[in-house]
């Protein structure tokens, strides 16, 4: 138990000594993941939405929101885990140097997802905040749930990343992560269509832990609880957490220790 | 397992190897510092000194032999070991965004000191950066940003300081200031391991010298022992244009090798050398009591033979 309180103590500082840096630019860090998905609801929402005739008795607009919240996760996760930890790793030897403190590998991942998931959920929070100024929320009060399915929506996506930097030879090759994975999540995980009813994807959009963010954020977003679901969906996340979690961590420390 | 009344000693290793598949980067190292001492890994370029410096706080796990560091095994208990030592890496490793005060900052948090602004201040003082305390890391020259590192490896007034190559690439004013650093930091009892392959830095600072070679400890002694064994004696330099006139006079037992294209003659002492130089008619450009250096390209056998 101590010896846990004091990984997590050191994994916070690892989360401390991000956020320090992230503010250090702070408008540069931010503008993506807020002028994204700002766009998106302009050009999809608002500009496609009077063509579409509604989905599930909601405008196309009301039906794309959350999933935008969604797509701020899954990007600000993925990027801070696969290029942010890559360029933290390799070129500026950042663990090198907190790996001779008392800080090991373990706390290093540990700090790496707390520090996503803290950040994915403000940000889910923010695009929340946006997208009831906008009106596009059936259910207003989501807002305040949305930054926690964010925060553990972020650990599975900001794994595949981490993951991938462990694998990837050069820093280009996030790309092919991208076009073969983060981006098919992205485009067939519920966000711009329904698909959980569907005969082929929607079986296979089950393996895919961003769609059952998808599904919690619609669900909080539209106020269609069903318990039942709920715990599927947040059964998947937390498998997918724990999972991708022990296997980061495993090579994280292939890669760290010689 | 090391007998327990050297469970305190700073460093044990026996037969401490390290494999990278068929290579082995470490082979059967042992060695001791002990507590107070300046223990020195001097070696060529890729002889294993970084390697052995990894496998004492868990950055390097070791594929044989038992490695104590104040007792405790560094693949089990790295934590508790990196509680009590501080690490000057070969690569400092600073956020370049940062100030310099924000960098301190945050190592002293990875350390869990509490109020380490006190100590921060004093430490940029000790090592004359007080007055770069707000000045981002990327504005500094290299030897301010090694002097910074030096700052991060004592914040937490480590038992053991472990220094990988600490003054390669600088200017000798601020080698002269880090040596300073390291005597004042040893006067207060405390142990130092170093790795260096300037041999003058090894001379100035280590009681203790281990000469590593392929992984392999080749010798192991305080410098004034190693030349007194290996290579005893004085040593003249000569133009290599009269190394035939020279080799005419030479005694029987005397040692001849080149050193940057010059003619050198290692005779047991120095009135050997006077002789030769009155005999042969030439006068040596420099003549000198061996030094570490001597023995270093002796046993590394990076030393050119006479014909080179």
């Amino acid at each position: 138990m101590r010896e846990l309180l004091i990984s997590l103590r050191l994994a916070w500082s690892v989360v401390v000594r991000n956020w320090v840096v992230y503010c250090k630019d702070f408008v540069a860090n931010i503008s993506p993941t807020l002028a994204d998905p700002a766009l998106m609801m302009t050009a999809l929402g608002m500009g496609l939405s009077p063509y579409i005739r509604s989905i599930h008795g909601l405008s196309y607009a009301q039906y794309l929101a959350p999933g935008m919240a969604a797509t701020t996760v899954l990007f600000t996760a993925f990027f801070e885990c696969s290029y942010g930890f890559y360029v933290r790793m390799a070129f500026e030897s950042v663990f090198k140097a907190m790996l001779t403190t008392p800080i090991g590998t373990r706390e290093v991942v540990l700090g790496e997802f707390m520090w996503v998931s803290i950040r994915a959920g403000l940000m889910a929070g923010g695009v929340g905040v946006v997208l009831v100024a906008l009106r596009l929320l059936p259910n207003p009060w989501a807002v305040f749930v949305f930054p926690f399915i964010g925060a553990i929506l972020a650990i599975p996506c900001g794994a595949i990343g981490l993951l991938a930097s462990t694998y990837v030879r050069n820093i280009n090759q996030f790309q092919t992560v991208y076009s073969f994975l983060i981006a098919p999540m992205y485009f067939i995980s519920g966000t711009f269509f329904p698909i959980g009813d569907r005969p082929v994807l929607g079986i296979l959009v089950q393996v895919s832990p961003f769609y059952h963010g998808v599904s919690l954020l619609q669900m909080t977003a539209w106020n269609q609880y069903s318990p039942v679901r709920v715990i599927q969906h947040l059964g998947v996340i937390l498998a997918y957490t724990v999972l991708l979690g022990l296997w980061s961590v495993a090579r994280v420390r292939k890669k760290l220790i010689n | 397992m090391a007998p327990k009344s050297t469970s305190a000693v700073p460093v044990a290793a026996r037969g401490v190897t390290k494999r990278f598949g068929d290579f082995a980067a470490l082979q059967e190292l042992t060695l001791e510092v002990h507590s107070g001492q300046c223990a020195g890994l001097l070696g060529p370029n890729g002889a294993g000194k970084s390697t052995f410096i990894g496998c004492l706080y868990g950055a390097v796990d070791r594929t044989g032999g038992d490695l104590r560091v104040f007792g405790l095994d560094p693949i089990r208990d790295a934590r508790r070991i990196k509680e009590r030592i501080g690490v000057v890496p070969q690569e400092n490793a600073l956020d370049e965004e940062l100030t310099v005060f924000e960098n301190m900052s945050l190592y002293a948090r990875f350390q869990s000191l509490r109020k380490p602004f006190r100590r921060i201040e004093e430490l940029l003082e000790h090592m004359s950066l007080g007055h770069k305390r707000d000045a981002q890391i990327k504005s500094l020259s290299g030897g301010m940003k090694r002097r910074l590192t030096f700052v991060r490896a004592l914040l937490s007034d480590p038992e053991l300081l472990i220094l990988d190559e600490p003054t390669t690439g600088l200017d000798p004013a601020v080698r002269h200031l880090l040596w300073e650093r390291v005597l004042s930091y040893r006067q207060r009892g405390k142990t130092v391991l170093v790795t260096t392959h300037y041999m003058h830095e090894a001379e100035l600072l280590c009681d203790q010298v281990i000469i590593l070679n392929h992984g392999v400890a080749v010798a192991t002694g305080s410098p004034k022992e190693l030349i007194r064994k290996e290579t005893p004696g004085f040593v003249g330099i000569f133009d290599a244009e009269q190394k035939h006139a020279v080799k005419a006079h030479l005694g029987p037992d005397w040692h001849t090798f080149m050193q940057a294209r010059q003619y050198c003659v290692r005779a047991p002492q120095i009135e050997n050398l006077i002789t030769l130089q009155a005999a042969s008619r030439i006068t040596a450009i420099q003549m000198r009591p061996a030094n570490l250096e001597d023995v270093y390209l002796k046993l590394t056998g990076e030393e050119l033979s006479e014909d080179a």
